[in-house]
Parts: C-alpha cells; sequence; structure tokens
C-alpha cells in the first residue's frame, strides 16, 4: 500500500513536471517597462521597447528595441531576434500611443494586455504627443527607468488630483460603458523634459481631441471630485489672485425632468482654505465673503465652458450620460448622444473658505 | 561517575547471560567478585564474624565510616537483628531473596553477613549523591522569574516540582524502564484535576515500553509519541520546575526521568511550543505582543527563503517596481540560479550552528564569528550568493532561534527543506501544496490522543485565550478544554474580581 502510494506521487512528481510554467529566473529575462507604438504607413506600426538595464554598480540604464510589423506578436517576434534574453511583459508600466497610432484606434493593441494575466491592472496608458519612438530613443534620463518615471509622473498627478486615476483596468471599464467615453492622459516635450500635456479624449477607442493643461483641475474635478486638491482662481473685485488648498469637493448632479426633456444641474460644495493671496494680506477675514462669491462665479463659468466645448464634440468623459442612465427609466444610447449635445447643464458652486490665515 | 556504572552494569548484564541468575548469596559474591571495584572483608569480633560487601564506586564511603563501621565494632551483636538495631540508619533492610539482593547491591547497599553460607543479610543505603547543583536554566533562561532548572537527580527534581505544589492530590507513580539500564521513571499529575484517561494513556505507555536502555526524558518522547514518524514533537520538554509546576496544576500529566534535567509535559498543543513560561510574567498586553511576534517569525523562517525562489524563478510579477533594483543588482553576477544559491547558505547556516553547538562554548563563539562574518561577506563578494538573500537566510535563521522550545527549533529548520524544493518545482504553487501536505500532517497529529491542532482545530474558542493572544489572568478562570479536566475551574471568577480595597 506505502508502496503504491509512494510510487504514485514520484510518477506524479515525474510526469508532471512538464505541465509547469517555464521558469523565468528574474535575472535572465529583459522586463519591458514601456511599449510604445507609432503609426508608420497604410496597416503597419512601430514597436518600440524600453528594457532598463541593472548594472552591478547599481546604475540604471536604457535599453530600446525597436521593430515595424502588422499585429503585436509580430513586431514581438522582431523584437526577440535582437535580444540576448526573453523578452517579458511581467513588469510592463506603461503603454504609450503615438497621437497619429491614438487616432487610428487602441483597442486591438490593447486588448492584448487586458487578456495577458501576467499584465498588472494597474498598468497605464498614454497618449504622446509626438513620434514615441523618437522621445523613447532619444530621452534621456540619468539612472532611471524610463517606464517607471513616466508612471511615476502620472501617479503623481493622480495623487495631487490634478488628472483623475486612470490605469488599463480603468480605461476598459469606460470603455464599456454606456454613456460615458474614455480618456487618457496626454505627455508632450517641453525644454527637453516631458510633462503632463493634457487629456485626450477617445470616442469608441479613437483619440478624437484633447483638452489642455489648463483644464486638467476642473476636469479632475467635475470628473472624481477632490479631497485635497487646490486652485489658482483671479478675484477681478480685488484684483487680486487667490490660491485655494486642501479642498474637499464632491460633484453631485441633480437630475430633474423626464428621459425626453432632461433638466441637469451639477451642484459643488467646495471647502477648503486660503493657501495665498497676491492682494493685501490685511483684514482678509472681511474679505472672505467676497471671494467665496467671486470664485463662485469664475469657477461656474470654466465648469460651464469646459462641459459646453465637450458637448460639442459629442464627448462624455465626465459620464453625465452613465448618471442619467442610472437616474431615467427608459434611458436609451442613441436617443441620448442625439440628444446629449443640445442639453443645457448648469453648474453651480458653493465655495466655503474655513480658514484664512493661520500661521503654522 | 555514571558512565562506569552504566558500563558496569553491562559488563554485570553479560556475565548474566552467560551463568544465569545467581541462586544464592555466594553465587552472587563470586560473580561480583570479577569486578575490581567490589569489595569485600570481614571485621572478626569476639562474637562472630562480619562479612561487609558492597561496590565502592557506588557508595558513600563517608557513610560506612562514620555511620557503620564504629557501630560495628564497638559494640555486641549476636545476630543480624542486632546489628539492625545498632546501626544508626533508617530503613535498613533485612531479606534473604538473592534477586533483590543483587538489586540492591547494584543500586549503592552495603551488605553485612554474619554466615556465608546463608543467604539472610543486612542491607544499608549509601548511595553516594555525585549531583550537580540545582543552577539557573540554560535553555529556557528568562529574565524574570526563578532562576531553578532540574538537574540530573530524580529526588531533587521531584523536590523541585512539590515544594511548588503542596497539596496531597500531587501524586508520583514510579516504575522503572529498560531492560538494562532500569532507569526510574516517575509520573506526575494532580489527582482530581489531571483527566483519567489521560494519566492511564500515559502509565500504559510507558509501562509498554520495550527497550534496553533510557538515558534521557527524550527517549521516552521518542517512545511513546502518537506519531514517532512526525517530525514535531509531541510532548513538551521542559527544564523548568515551575513550568512543569504550572503544567500540572493546569491538568496536565509530567514525567521525569532520573538521570535527566528535563521534564516532559502533555498533551499538548503545537501552539504551546511557541509560548515561552516567561509570558506569564509580563503583563498580558506585552506577552501577547511577543506572542505575536513569535509566530510572525515562525512563519518567517519557514517561508521566507522559499518564497524567495519561487518569486525569482517563477514570479518576477510579483516583486515590488521599488525592488527590483535592488534584487536584479545582486542577483546579477551570481552564476547560480536562486535555488542552489539558496540551498547554499541554508546549509551554509545549518552547518554553522551545527558545528557551533558541537564545540566547547568559547570556540563556538567564534566559530560564529568567522562563519557569519567571514564566510558570508566572503560569499558575496565572490559572487556566490546575492547579499539580498543572505539577509534573508541569515534572518530566517534567527528567526528560528526564538522558539522558546528547542526541539520546535530544530524542526522548524527542518521543514524549510521541503519548501525550497517545493518552490523550485512549482513556484508558488509547490509552496501550497507542501503547506497542504504540512497541514495534513498537523491536523493528524496526536499528542497523548488529544488533538495537536486544538484549538484551532478544532476550533475551542474559549482555549484561545491562552494562545497566540494571552488573555490577562482573570480571563484565565477555566481550565483547558483539550485536557478534559476532573475539574474544570482554576479559581472562582466572581471572588476574583471583587475588590475589597475598602473596609465595609
Amino acid at each position: 500500500m506505502m508502496i503504491r502510494i509512494i510510487s504514485l506521487i514520484l510518477a506524479c512528481i515525474l510526469l508532471m513536471a512538464g505541465c509547469t510554467t517555464k521558469q523565468e529566473i528574474l535575472d535572465d529575462i529583459n522586463l519591458i517597462t514601456l511599449i510604445g507604438y507609432d503609426h508608420t504607413d497604410d496597416r503597419k506600426s512601430q514597436g518600440t521597447v524600453a528594457v532598463p538595464q541593472y548594472k552591478p554598480d547599481g546604475t540604471v540604464q536604457n535599453e530600446y528595441y525597436s521593430a515595424i510589423g502588422e499585429i503585436g506578436q509580430d513586431i514581438g517576434q522582431q523584437l526577440a531576434l535582437q535580444t540576448q534574453r526573453p523578452l517579458v511583459n511581467g513588469k510592463l508600466e506603461i503603454v504609450l500611443f503615438g497621437i497619429e497610432f491614438a487616432e487610428k484606434g487602441v483597442i486591438e493593441t490593447n486588448d492584448i494586455f487586458r487578456r495577458d494575466p501576467s499584465v498588472s491592472a494597474n498598468m497605464k496608458l498614454a497618449v504622446y504627443d509626438g513620434n514615441v519612438h523618437d522621445f523613447i530613443v532619444n530621452h534621456r534620463i540619468p539612472n532611471q527607468d524610463l517606464g517607471m518615471a513616466l508612471t511615476k509622473l502620472i501617479e503623481q498627478n493622480s495623487k495631487q488630483e490634478t488628472f483623475p486615476r486612470t490605469n488599463i483596468h480603468l480605461f476598459f471599464r469606460t470603455y464599456f460603458t454606456k454613456g460615458k467615453d474614455p480618456f487618457l492622459p496626454l505627455l508632450g516635450m517641453k525644454d527637453g523634459k516631458v510633462y503632463l500635456k493634457g487629456v485626450s479624449l477617445f470616442k469608441e477607442g479613437k483619440m478624437v481631441s484633447a483638452l489642455p493643461a489648463s483644464d486638467l483641475t476642473m476636469f479632475t474635478l467635475l470628473h472624481s471630485g477632490f479631497d485635497s486638491g487646490s486652485f489658482v482662481l483671479p478675484v477681478k473685485e480685488l484684483n487680486a489672485e487667490v490660491s485655494l488648498g486642501h479642498i474637499d469637493a464632491e460633484p453631485k448632479v441633480e437630475m430633474r425632468g423626464n428621459v425626453n426633456s432632461p433638466q441637469i444641474t451639477y451642484t459643488i460644495k467646495l471647502k477648503g482654505l486660503i493657501n495665498e493671496y497676491s492682494g493685501d494680506i490685511k483684514g482678509i477675514e472681511k474679505k472672505v465673503k467676497l471671494i467665496e462669491k467671486s470664485v463662485n462665479s469664475v469657477l461656474e463659468k470654466r465648469a460651464e465652458s469646459l462641459i459646453n466645448s465637450l458637448q460639442q464634440q459629442g464627448l462624455d468623459p465626465l459620464g453625465i450620460g452613465k448618471r442619467a442612465n442610472a437616474h431615467y427609466r427608459d434611458w436609451d444610447v442613441k436617443e441620448w448622444n442625439e440628444q446629449y449635445p443640445e442639453l443645457d447643464i448648469k453648474v453651480k458652486f458653493q465655495t466655503n473658505i474655513t480658514e484664512s490665515g493661520v500661521i503654522r | 561517575m555514571k558512565k562506569f556504572f552504566q558500563k558496569w552494569m553491562n559488563s554485570s548484564q553479560q556475565t548474566e547471560n552467560k551463568k544465569n541468575e545467581p541462586e544464592t548469596l555466594s553465587d552472587l559474591i563470586d560473580m561480583a567478585s570479577s569486578s575490581k571495584d567490589f569489595v569485600r572483608y570481614k571485621i572478626k569480633k569476639e562474637t562472630g564474624t562480619i562479612y561487609i560487601s558492597y561496590i565502592k564506586t557506588l557508595i558513600d564511603m563517608d557513610t560506612l565510616h562514620r555511620d557503620i563501621l564504629p557501630y560495628i565494632q564497638h559494640e555486641k551483636q549476636m545476630n543480624l537483628e542486632d546489628l539492625k538495631g545498632s546501626i544508626p540508619i533508617d530503613n535498613i533492610l533485612l531479606s534473604e531473596k538473592v534477586p533483590e539482593i543483587k538489586e540492591k547491591l547494584l543500586s549503592g547497599y552495603i551488605i553485612l553477613q554474619f554466615d556465608t553460607d546463608i543467604d539472610e543479610c543486612l542491607l544499608i543505603k549509601a548511595l553516594s549523591a555525585s549531583n550537580r547543583e540545582v543552577a539557573a536554566p540554560e535553555i529556557e533562561f528568562s529574565v524574570l522569574g526563578p532562576k531553578e532548572a532540574f538537574v540530573e537527580s530524580l529526588d531533587k527534581n521531584l523536590h523541585l516540582v512539590r515544594k511548588r505544589l503542596p497539596t496531597m492530590n500531587l501524586t508520583v507513580e514510579e516504575m522503572r524502564i529498560g531492560t538494562t539500564s532500569k532507569t526510574l521513571i516517575s509520573v506526575l499529575y494532580v489527582k482530581g484535576t489531571a483527566n483519567e484517561e489521560n494519566i492511564n494513556t500515559v502509565i500504559q505507555r510507558i509501562r509498554e515500553i520495550e527497550f534496553d536502555q533510557i538515558m534521557d526524558s527524550s527517549f521516552i518522547t521518542q517512545l511513546i509519541a502518537d506519531n514517532q514518524n512526525s517530525p514535531f514533537p509531541q510532548l513538551i520538554d521542559s527544564e523548568r520546575p515551575d513550568r512543569v509546576s504550572a503544567a500540572l496544576s493546569e491538568g496536565k500529566i509530567a514525567i521525569l526521568v532520573e538521570g535527566s534535567p528535563h521534564a516532559l509535559i502533555g498533551p499538548t498543543t503545537l501552539i504551546e511550543f511557541f509560548s515561552s513560561f516567561e509570558d506569564y510574567f509580563l503583563n498580558w498586553h506585552v506577552a501577547t505582543t511577543f506572542r505575536v511576534i513569535r509566530m510572525f517569525s515562525v512563519m518567517f523562517s519557514v517561508f521566507a527563503t522559499p518564497i524567495y525562489v519561487a518569486v525569482l524563478t517563477y514570479h518576477y510579477e510579483l516583486i515590488p517596481k521599488d525592488l527590483l533594483g535592488i534584487l536584479v543588482t545582486s542577483r546579477s553576477n551570481i552564476p547560480f540560479p536562486p535555488i542552489l544559491e539558496a540551498v547554499i547558505l541554508e546549509l551554509a547556516i545549518e552547518l554553522l550552528r551545527e558545528a557551533g553547538a558541537r564545540l566547547p562554548t568559547k570556540v563556538g563563539q567564534t566559530i560564529g564569528i568567522v562563519g557569519g562574518i567571514v564566510i558570508g561577506t566572503a560569499s558575496v563578494e565572490a559572487g556566490l550568493t546575492s547579499n539580498v538573500l543572505l539577509i534573508i537566510v541569515a534572518l530566517a535563521a534567527l528567526a528560528s532561534f526564538t522558539t522558546p522550545v528547542y526541539k520546535m527549533g530544530n524542526t522548524i529548520r527542518l521543514i524549510r527543506f521541503p519548501f525550497l524544493l517545493f518552490a523550485q518545482l512549482w513556484g508558488l504553487l509547490g509552496i501550497m501544496v507542501c503547506f497542504c501536505f504540512l497541514l495534513v500532517h498537523l491536523l493528524r497529529v496526536e499528542s497523548l490522543g488529544r488533538p495537536y491542532l486544538e484549538p484551532l482545530y478544532p476550533p475551542r474558542l474559549q482555549d484561545l485565550k491562552d494562545t497566540i493572544v494571552r488573555l490577562p489572568f482573570s480571563a484565565q478562570s477555566l481550565r483547558p478544554i483539550n485536557l478534559q479536566t476532573e475539574n474544570t475551574k482554576r479559581f472562582n471568577k466572581q471572588k476574583a474580581k471583587q475588590k475589597r480595597d475598602i473596609d465595609e
């Protein structure tokens, strides 16, 4: 009996050894942290990968491989011809799309990463304003992994609440949601440094337009609200600028009327404190009411113009349609898409400045 | 002395086997005479000749010279009865049974005879007590609390326990086990508290031991274990009389062995091996924290290296991105795969421990330093092992030493190796499979017929009060369910809660 059990176990170990996943020893593989896609001509695209090389002395160098092909697998095979060690996707941090590539559509390319179990759901997607291959090959950051650096740039902005949280999972969730359009961070180059240039807006998986950097904060506020955000706003009445910090705000959308003539009002209660004031700081506590009023009108104007411009392009990255779907019984995508650009969406701000000069 | 005794016993055993049992006292004396340390002489007096025989390496000469010889020489005795009355020593035996005389001779008695032809003789106990003094515990050292540890003498050990439990219910049962060594074994329990079934189990199992020599209590642990093939010890061995006394009054059973400075306590559970007796000297928050740290360190000790091997071999995705650079850098020059690297380092640590344990204390310390610093850094600089793994292995070894019971520490170091093997074979899945094997084994192990994993499985919420957490004494009013004690209450909870600060 015992011998039978032991021989069974032995047989399992010996025969099933082939069933395991293949070994990928950490220092015998090339970890891709960044993939960039560019549109070349007709149906082909160029893929560029960045692979950090960790040197024994503790420094990091980025190595680049590039190949042109029709589909992802094709590019992958050509890349394999160039490398000493197998390229693996498991530590992929970010996928960059050249702006031309993004305009042709990114869903098929992303689908590979969505289905690959070794790729993190927190992997970032971003659009680069220009040619990604040139950017990856020419952009030199000393002693840092390029993919990680870009990811940190985006994550830092999400933490500072200048950009909503974003990753491949959220992108696809939005893509499959009725009444909401996906968006991605738009990166650009200025003075040899990469920076967050704005928001690239997608319709049906194809990039159609972009919002400038000046709209980033307002976009974030309308999309996901603030926990501890900040704003710099002019106060015309006092001819000064005010900076609000520690802002706590939650966008609330009120829906009235029926599905055929919806009345939509954004109500945002904004609670914050004055960080900086360019005018006369003396007696500021008496001006708080005035500042609050002025801030409200400036913010309302900005928000309304942002929403209007989105409406005119037929884009809904804020998910107003999704909220309407939750509210109205007979909501229908087609009808909604038709009436959406014509909707009158009001925005109301209720600013409450809680502190105006605490000395720390 | 003990060794010599043993040798002597062995040789006498052999002669016994050849010549069979002695039939008369003179046969016995003839047989004993073949050994050089057997002494026999006669004292001639007016009333008759007295023959004195003894094994000189066993008896206390002071007793003979001071308490026996003067009374034989100066007084007049006509027969053995007279002699018995005149020697001022208690418990003098008058016997004519040859097997009994033989046994007494071999356990340090002096034989007095008048006539060499008849078997009747006097037996006077004069065993020399060459015992170690009671000293501070070395293995289960504690900063607080009593500094007494068991010694090699059973009587002294019993004294150490009994003075802590002055109750009539503390029962000591004695038996001699071992066909050659005839070691005296005492089973201690508190009557009316300890479960009858447990007591019977222990006594029956010890009685049924068929073995030639019992040199230490750890022989008993192995011989009466429920599962002798398990790497897990199924009885706690302790050198602290306070721990044994506490266990006895809790309803457990203790086994003391002549010549062994370790008592055995049972039935026990896995968790109990990770509780130090010092936990009860600290207040419950501190004690609980230390126990949690100890449990964590056991987990760390078992799983750290296997997880390192599994992650580096199969699951590079799991490595946090900030750690990636450090790991790749430290691995980049190593010619071995992670498993070889890990096995080499683990074996090196085991080597060091074994070398340190076998060498005398002072050399042992040097070995520790030489091994730890020189071999460790040298192997990293030579590029044979990565420094990250060196840290992990060293920490894991350190963590395994936090286990208060030495035998459990050994087990923990051992079970790491199958985990390593499985980690190399199937990665994290392999670790999971190996853990399943371990868990199933632990579920099936019993300690004196009581479940080993209790109170985790079978779940006994009430018994959790003194496991990973140690609740305050006020919450410990009941004895563990696991022991099935005859009297479940330790003290009256209501009475303990009353505050009598103010006189009414």
